[in-house]
């Protein structure tokens, strides 16, 4: 395994954790595994583990800055944008140490 | 409300699922009702009701519109109960024989009794139909569709289902017959 | 019996034509077919032959036997709005596996990396029209704006499919829906707006209940379709 590759589910666990507590987040765009299990219709899915679907951290090389891909579903009562930029802000600020530069992307799926 | 069903489809073709909701919280009942008749089976009404929205999520972006959501719903609806009575084994099911009820609409005592068991021999009498006959039977009998509206659901000509309806009816009354 | 059971081959979608008619019907002994006496019986037409001729007679009555038997099986039928909630459920549990979100629309700033998908923000969008009391929605379609018909991540043009109750002064009522949706755009959602059409494609009677009239579509859009772009295609 490469280096890149050792990082990349602690790095992809610390953007679960810190966007979960994201307010306005409902929960990450839950996956097959999660949805099938029923969690999404009742709220959020248990992510203990496991990297939930939501979240996708990439390299293009060995050097170059990660690339953080978040999916979350938001709270209706929420603006999404304020939402999403809470989220990038947070991002940023978890990964600032570990992979600095991180470029976050985030998207709002859906609202509950 | 007429129309809304369409607005609804359209919403649910764009990707918005609490539309489509509304639309399965809406239509479920009708067709489960017309499933268990078709299929004489309320588990396997519910299958196939199932399986024809879950299709009908899938399908949506193609649906055009040009025909009323019920109608391509009762289509959709009407080819699973078709495929699932050609693939099942020729028995009777026991489940399509109704419970007698006390009727209130004929007019003598005597015929009251006569059709009360009329309708337990119906029961069998319609799990010996073709499948084809006793789909066009149902919508045409128990649903009252008409003629045209049989054909574009089934899709066949009109002439095909009239001619469908007839010969259920002939095999049902001679079923009845010769029981009396 | 004249069962005609397995006589009809699965998958033809008009049938043996031939039998499929009235080939197997039968010629009472007054001359009459089975099926038009039936037919008759049907549509309730007034015809004495059938009620003076004994054999046109037992064939309607054999038709209304099983008409009675009909009646009384339905009523033994279980009311399946019971079972309608579980299925609803069920169905959407399978739905959620498969949800359409559609593109992904700019959020914010041209230099930000935030989106929200086109399924998510017309919901919004519509929920928003359908705060004016009487309107209704149906497509909402969000396309991202271009640069030299590339998508660019400005902002965004709205065409929004309404029908709406029928009140004196729609194009202010267009006017209004307008507003809120644009309200929407960026109060719900942080959306940039390039602008907003909307269509009215139907016109409700508020006063008859449910009854809707249906305008003519051309007309409607030449005379109600209210759009804010100037120049474009």
């Amino acid at each position: 395994m490469t280096a890149a590759a050792t990082g990349r589910d602690p790095l992809a666990a610390t953007v679960a954790r810190v966007t979960a507590e994201v307010p306005g987040v409902a929960f990450l765009r839950p996956g097959l595994a999660e949805l099938i299990r029923g969690s999404a219709r009742t709220g959020a899915p248990a992510t203990a583990g496991r990297t939930p679907a939501g979240v996708r951290v990439t390299r293009g090389s060995g050097a170059g800055p990660w690339e953080v891909d978040v999916q979350i579903v938001v709270h209706r009562d929420h603006r999404a944008l304020t939402v999403a930029r809470a989220v990038r802000d947070a991002v940023t600020a978890a990964l600032a140490e570990r992979a600095p530069g991180a470029q976050v992307t985030v998207t709002v799926t859906n609202a509950v | 409300m007429p129309g809304d069903d369409e607005l609804l489809a359209v919403r649910a073709a764009e990707g918005d699922e609490d539309a489509f909701e509304a639309l399965v919280r809406r239509h479920a009942p009708g067709l489960l009702r017309l499933a268990g008749r078709m299929l004489g089976s309320q588990s396997e009404a519910e299958d196939a009701v199932q399986d024809a929205f879950v299709s009908a999520w899938r399908r949506l972006p193609e649906f055009s519109g040009r025909s009323a959501f019920t109608t391509w719903m009762h289509r959709i609806v009407v080819n699973r109960c078709l495929n699932m009575l050609r693939s099942r084994r020729p028995v009777t099911d026991l489940d399509s024989v109704p419970e007698p009820v006390a009727p209130d609409h004929v007019a003598s005592p005597a015929r009251a009794a006569e059709s009360h068991a009329a309708a337990a021999e119906l029961g069998r009498a319609l799990s010996a139909l073709s499948p084809e006959q006793r789909v066009c039977w149902v919508l045409r009998e128990l649903e009252g569709l008409s003629y045209e509206t049989i054909a574009e659901t089934v899709g066949i000509s009109s002439e095909a289902a009239r001619g469908r309806v007839f010969r259920a009816r002939r095999c049902l009354t001679e079923a009845m017959t010769a029981w009396r | 019996m004249a069962m005609n059971t397995g006589a009809e081959l699965p998958g033809t979608g008009t049938g043996p034509g031939g039998t499929d008619g009235t080939a197997d019907d039968e010629r009472l002994a007054c001359g009459r077919l089975l099926s038009k006496v039936w037919e008759s019986r049907d549509d309730g037409s007034d015809d004495p032959h059938l009620r003076s001729c004994p054999h046109c007679a037992a064939a309607v009555r054999q038709l209304d036997l099983l008409g009675a038997a009909v009646r009384e099986a339905s009523r033994g039928e279980r009311e399946p709005d019971r079972d309608a909630g579980a299925l609803t459920a069920r169905v959407m549990d399978v739905v959620r596996l498969e949800l359409r979100p559609g593109r992904p629309l700019p959020l914010g700033e041209r230099e930000e990396d935030l989106w929200v998908r086109e399924a998510m923000a017309a919901k919004a969008l519509r929920a928003a029209a359908e705060t004016v009391p009487g309107v209704r929605t149906g497509s909402c379609r969000i396309r991202p704006g271009e640069s030299g018909g590339v998508p660019t991540r400005g902002p965004v043009q709205v065409r929004l499919e309404v029908v709406v109750p029928l009140v004196p002064g729609l194009r202010e009522l267009a006017e209004e829906i307008r507003r809120r949706v644009r309200g929407a755009a960026d109060e719900a959602l942080g959306l940039p707006v390039e602008y907003v059409d909307v269509h009215v494609t139907d016109v409700a009677d508020t006063a008859g209940a449910d009854e809707t009239y249906p305008v003519e579509e051309a007309e409607a859009h030449e005379t109600y379709a209210l759009e804010e772009g100037e120049g474009r295609s």
